[in-house]
């Protein structure tokens, strides 16, 4: 055997246990999502000086309705570092109902009162919303309610008091 | 989850994992190009391979870098590689290669402490590789899938060496065997000696490849007798090269050296290569009589005879392309018994990377022949010379010292002589005339004997004489069609250059009446200034680096402006022409281009302003005569642009900052024809353009804009409960800030006139949608909200923007907008974030032209403390009313519409003014203030 040699034999060994380390990985992970069905859901936050919005993707279960899985994830804030959060602390989801493609989600009224203001900040709120939610297959239309009530504004600037459509030029691709 | 799906899923999480694993190595690999998956990349190992006769040999320690090991064993080596075994025996033509005889082409020799061996031998035995020759490379493949790596390397220098005294060429095999037996030389006999030390190649050439008894070593390789190394694969030389074949077939059959040329001088002019390497020798320079050169170096004699020193035809491109690998001369002695060596370069490519290797040898070609016509490479190429002749134009005389004098062109594209020597020397000059010459000695040079003329065909210079005047003086003669200035531009040391002025045979010029101008045909990049003297009034143009010709033709204009006109050598090197005019005319040098133009006009002497209260910004154009001005009001930024047609600016006026209420800046300039008065304008403004009495010229009065007749709505945002953002240091409320700005803002709109309506103008709450109710039952033309803005959170977000709501056949809400936010962001200076869409209430439901600026970013901290400041409000509120009266002029600004009273009491205000030196004048600049005019000296008047 000449020499040079046995370092193959521990890059065999050490791709062994690294297959296997991944493999353990990979099975604790998701033990229901498979290569190429991995659902997630998108999520829209400001960018670091708010001219527009990025967006996050987050693996849910299959199982777990989008939706809900969207309003906790704008509630809990971004993971990507400099994303900044859109929703206010405090706030909670009081109820989503689906009609049709519209959707109402009905906020509690610290989704105000918590609010920072400006119009630059309120369009980064609504539109965080709005854009995420109807990331979901089969929403197309959002209604922002306060406290189970139609809003005339949030904080003084946007109409509230209609369902809101996608805005796709706020977001701020890559 | 029942236990067979969770075995699956283990199992598939297994296959991903190995798949990504693959993944990750595949990508490893081809970042860094290991050799897991196909092979290292090449790794170039020079090593010394010698070329003993035919056959190329190597040391045995090359076989350590080919991972092998040797040993010796008494006078045995014994050489480990790849599992081989194979022993040498200095000086036996048989090896024992893995326990058998094989018979080799060339006892195995020791030199330089190492065993030289064959080859082939060492090739086919230790690496089991074939060895193959292809594109002037000797390849050596191992075992039959590994990849061949082709490397254009520079070629090695073609370092022979040679044994003296050869007695018995070791050279087992015949030419005729080359086919079958790869032979590094078709011809056995060949003498390894390059010959001529500087033009080794030129030799090459001449010596046809039958029949001589002397033949140089043209080239080493297989490629001569195989396959052309492609062009562009060689060094420059062969790329020339229109067949890419070696140099041997390029060889003129027809001219075969005389023998006397090809014997060689006594002695081999070594000690002469490095002198005649730095120094270039014009014939060669000239690139003609190479075939006739001598050759110096051709070894005479047959093998077996030979007796001579070796020739060390180190070329020195070739040194400085291989340095490292050149060996010395008779090392090879022991080697090879005298047998004609020589040192090439073995290559070792590419390291063991998984079983894929690969090696090869590359044996260079000689430098191609082509490579040593023409300059040599440290002579600078000549300087590119427009003038007409073509003739040689370098003259050389020497004996101790050398002259060079050449024709070349000199500043302003005027004739030049440059002259170099090989030392420094002082000069002294002078002109004669009948016939006209120009003198000058060089001392300190001592050349021996005068040199044959140098012809030239200048315009001037006709030739260039040189002889040693006196020990140590050189003179050097130039014959000149005529007299004429010159000058003296002294380089490094050494060199001088002698520059003759421009000739002016003709001196033409018209008046053009259309445009008032002067042309003046003049030799081009003539240098030039212009003067204007007083008493009586005359204008005067000065050409540097001329010289009138006696025969001068002068063909000049004597109308319009011009009354009289004359022409002088005002001193050796300057012309002057000089113009008499009228008073109160000035003349202003415009662009050069084919000839001079000069216009000539009235003369604008001076701009001065003055703030008049009650009145406005008054700008008194002083001058006799002057024109009508034509104003023009430009946006973006705000300009008025006062032309003033058939004018001359007296003098150059420097950019002014004059930071006056209405204009900031004042900047003048002479355009072609006309004096141009550029006011930059904080905003819109009114003007008004007075003749002064008693011809005390022309002044300009700005007013403040009027905004009569025009409604504004103005909403501060929020009020009441809702404070809006809040500053996160200060704790500023969003409210309070704009409403004070709106009332700012209130204030100057009111001042020029407007209707200001505002939602508010307390802290008190209005709904959202009331808002644009309360500006239509006003009756507004426009409608503004005013907000301060906040992002989600840190303290990134900054600058100013504007939202608007669009909405179809509504342009005006973008021209609105843009106005006002054009001028905010410009007031202000924070960051623009620009106009944006938002479907806010108060804009969507205002009819009118609207938008809502937010201002700055409470949640800023910069911003928060700026908005915390009066003074800035102050510029907001300027801003915001600068933009609305930008858009209610439609982006002009107007000529006043003064009643003649007005009229009368603005002209008393400028003339009293006058009286008493409220005017502030511009500055007068040094530089020509942006005239347009190059090359102009300007020269400030003299006189008034």
């Amino acid at each position: 055997m000449q020499s040079g040699r046995w370092w193959e034999r521990a890059l065999v060994v050490g791709l062994l246990i690294a297959i296997v380390l991944i493999a353990v990985w990979d099975y604790k992970r998701t033990d229901e999502t498979w290569l190429g069905r991995v659902d997630y859901v998108t999520l829209y936050f400001s960018n670091e000086d708010a001219t527009g919005l990025v967006a996050e993707n987050r693996p849910i279960r299959s199982a777990d309705d989008p939706i809900e899985r969207t309003l906790e994830g704008l509630l809990a804030g971004p993971e990507t570092p400099h994303f900044l959060r859109t929703i206010p602390p405090g706030v909670k989801v009081l109820g989503y109902r689906l009609e049709g493609t519209t959707l109402y989600v009905d906020f509690s009224e610290e989704l105000r009162t918590n609010h920072w203001g400006g119009s630059t900040g309120e369009i980064m709120t609504v539109y965080s919303i709005v854009n995420s939610l109807t990331s979901v297959p089969g929403v197309e239309l959002v209604v922002i309610l306060l406290e189970g009530e139609l809003q005339e504004t949030l904080v003084g600037h946007l109409i509230l008091d209609e369902p809101l459509a996608r805005d796709e030029s706020l977001i701020i691709k890559g | 989850m029942s236990g067979t799906q969770a075995y699956g899923s283990a199992l598939r999480s297994v296959l991903r994992a190995f798949w990504l694993v693959w993944l990750l190595l595949l990508a490893h690999s081809i970042a860094s190009g290991s050799s897991l998956l196909w092979g290292e990349p090449p790794v170039e190992v020079p090593v010394e391979v010698r070329l003993v006769g035919t056959t190329l040999v190597v040391p045995v320690d090359v076989v350590e870098r080919f991972g092998g090991r040797f040993y010796a064993d008494g006078a045995v080596t014994i050489v480990h590689l790849e599992g081989n075994e194979v022993q040498f025996e200095p000086g036996r033509a048989h090896a024992l290669a893995n326990g058998r005889e094989v018979s080799l082409p060339l006892p195995p020799q020791m030199a330089d402490d190492t065993l030289w061996v064959p080859l082939r031998t060492a090739a086919e035995h230790l690496l089991e590789a074939r060895i193959s020759y292809r594109m002037g490379d000797v390849h050596l493949v191992p075992w039959g899938s590994a990849r061949l790596v082709v490397r254009d390397l520079a070629p090695s220098k073609p370092d022979l060496e040679q044994g003296d005294g050869k007695k018995q060429e070791p050279d087992p095999e015949p030419a005729g065997t080359a086919g079958s037996e790869p032979t590094l030389l078709p011809e056995p006999h060949v003498e390894l000696a390059q010959t001529s030390e500087s033009e080794p190649s030129i030799d090459l050439r001449q010596v046809p490849q039958a029949e001589q008894p002397v033949e140089p070593e043209p080239t080493v390789g297989p490629e001569d007798s195989r396959e052309p190394e492609p062009p562009g694969e060689a060094e420059d030389g062969l790329s020339t090269d229109p067949h890419g074949e070696p140099a041997l077939r390029d060889v003129p059959g027809g001219e075969p050296p005389e023998p006397g040329e090809s014997e060689p001088p006594a002695e081999p002019e070594r000690q002469a290569e490095p002198e005649t390497r730095s120094e270039p020798d014009p014939e060669q320079e000239l690139g003609s009589d190479e075939l006739s050169a001598p050759e110096p170096n051709v070894e005479p004699g047959v093998e077996g005879q030979r007796t001579e020193e070796p020739a060390v035809p180190v070329t020195p491109a070739e040194h400085e392309r291989v340095p490292d690998v050149s060996a010395p001369v008779g090392q090879a002695g022991a080697l090879a018994q005298g047998a004609a060596a020589r040192a090439l370069q073995l290559v070792q490519v590419a390291q063991v990377g998984g079983g894929a290797m690969t090696r090869y040898v590359r044996l260079d070609a000689p430098v191609p022949p082509r490579l040593r016509v023409g300059l040599p490479a440290d002579a600078t190429p000549l300087p590119a010379i427009e003038l007409p002749p073509v003739k040689p134009t370098a003259l050389r005389a020497e004996r101790m010292d050398w002259i060079e004098a050449q024709l070349t062109q000199g500043p302003g594209g005027r004739e030049a002589l440059h002259i170099k020597a090989s030392k420094p020397f002082s000069y002294n000059t002078f002109l004669l005339t009948d016939p006209a010459r120009l003198v000058i000695d060089l001392t300190g040079l001592d050349t021996g004997h005068a040199a044959e003329p140098l012809v030239v065909y200048g315009p001037n210079m006709q030739r260039v004489r040189l002889n040693q005047y006196e020990p140590y003086v050189v003179r050097l003669v130039i014959d000149l069609a005529d007299a004429v200035g010159y000058a003296v531009e002294e380089g490094p040391e050494g060199e001088v250059t002698v520059i003759l002025n421009h000739m002016l045979r003709s001196v033409r010029g018209k008046f053009d009446t259309v445009s008032g101008t002067v042309h003046l045909d003049v030799p081009r990049e003539t240098e030039y200034r212009v003067l204007r003297l007083a008493d009586p009034e005359r204008l005067v143009v000065d050409l540097y680096d001329t010289t009138l010709a006696p025969d001068v033709v002068a063909d000049l204009p004597a109308e319009g402006p011009v009354k009289n006109w004359r022409m002088q050598q005002f001193d050796p090197s300057t012309t002057r022409i000089v113009f008499e005019v009228e008073r109160h005319l000035d003349i202003a040098a415009l662009a050069q281009y084919d000839s001079l133009s000069f216009f000539i006009g009235h003369q604008v002497r001076g701009v001065g302003y003055a703030a008049l209260p009650g009145i406005g910004l008054a700008v008194h154009l002083a001058g006799a005569q002057l024109p009508d001005a034509s104003v023009m009001y430009l946006v973006e930024p705000d300009r008025l642009v006062i032309d003033l047609p058939g004018t001359v600016l007296a003098d150059p006026l420097l950019d002014t900052v004059i930071d006056e209420r209405l204009a900031w800046r004042i900047r003048t300039g002479q355009h072609p024809a006309m004096v141009r008065v550029v006011f930059d304008l904080v905003g819109a403004v009114e003007y008004e353009v007075l003749r002064l009495p008693n011809d005390q010229g022309l002044a300009v009065v700005m007013l403040p804009p009027s905004l009569a007749g025009r409604s504004v709505f103005l909403d501060p945002g929020h009020g009441g409960h809702d404070p809006g953002t809040m500053g996160r240091v200060l704790g500023l409320m969003e409210k309070d800030i704009v409403l004070d700005v709106a009332l700012r803002l209130r204030e100057l709109l009111e001042a020029a006139g407007a209707t200001v309506h505002m939602s508010r103008v307390g802290d008190t709450f209005v709904e959202v949608n009331y808002r644009p109710v309360l500006a239509r039952s006003a009756g507004a033309d426009v409608f503004l909200s005013i907000h301060a803005n906040a992002a989600p959170s840190g303290n990134d977000a900054g600058g100013t923007e504007t939202f608007i709501y669009t909405r179809p056949n509504h342009p005006d809400n973008a021209r609105f907008a843009s106005a006002v936010h054009r001028h905010l962001v410009s007031a202000i200076g924070l960051t623009n974030r620009g106009i944006k869409q938002a479907n806010f209430g108060v804009l969507r439901n205002s009819f009118i032209p609207s938008a809502l600026v937010e201002i700055a970013f409470l949640s800023r901290s910069e911003e928060e403390a700026l908005l915390n400041e009066a003074w800035f409000r102050q510029q907001v509120a300027q801003g915001l009313f600068n933009g609305l009266v930008a858009y209610f002029n439609e982006g002009a600004s107007r000529a006043a519409r003064l009643s003649p009273e007005e009229r009368l009491r603005v002209e008393q205000g400028i003339l009293e003014a006058l009286r008493n030196d409220a005017f502030n004048y511009l500055p007068v600049g040094t530089e020509s203030g942006g005239s347009g005019a190059g090359a102009v000296r300007v020269q400030p008047l003299i006189g008034g």
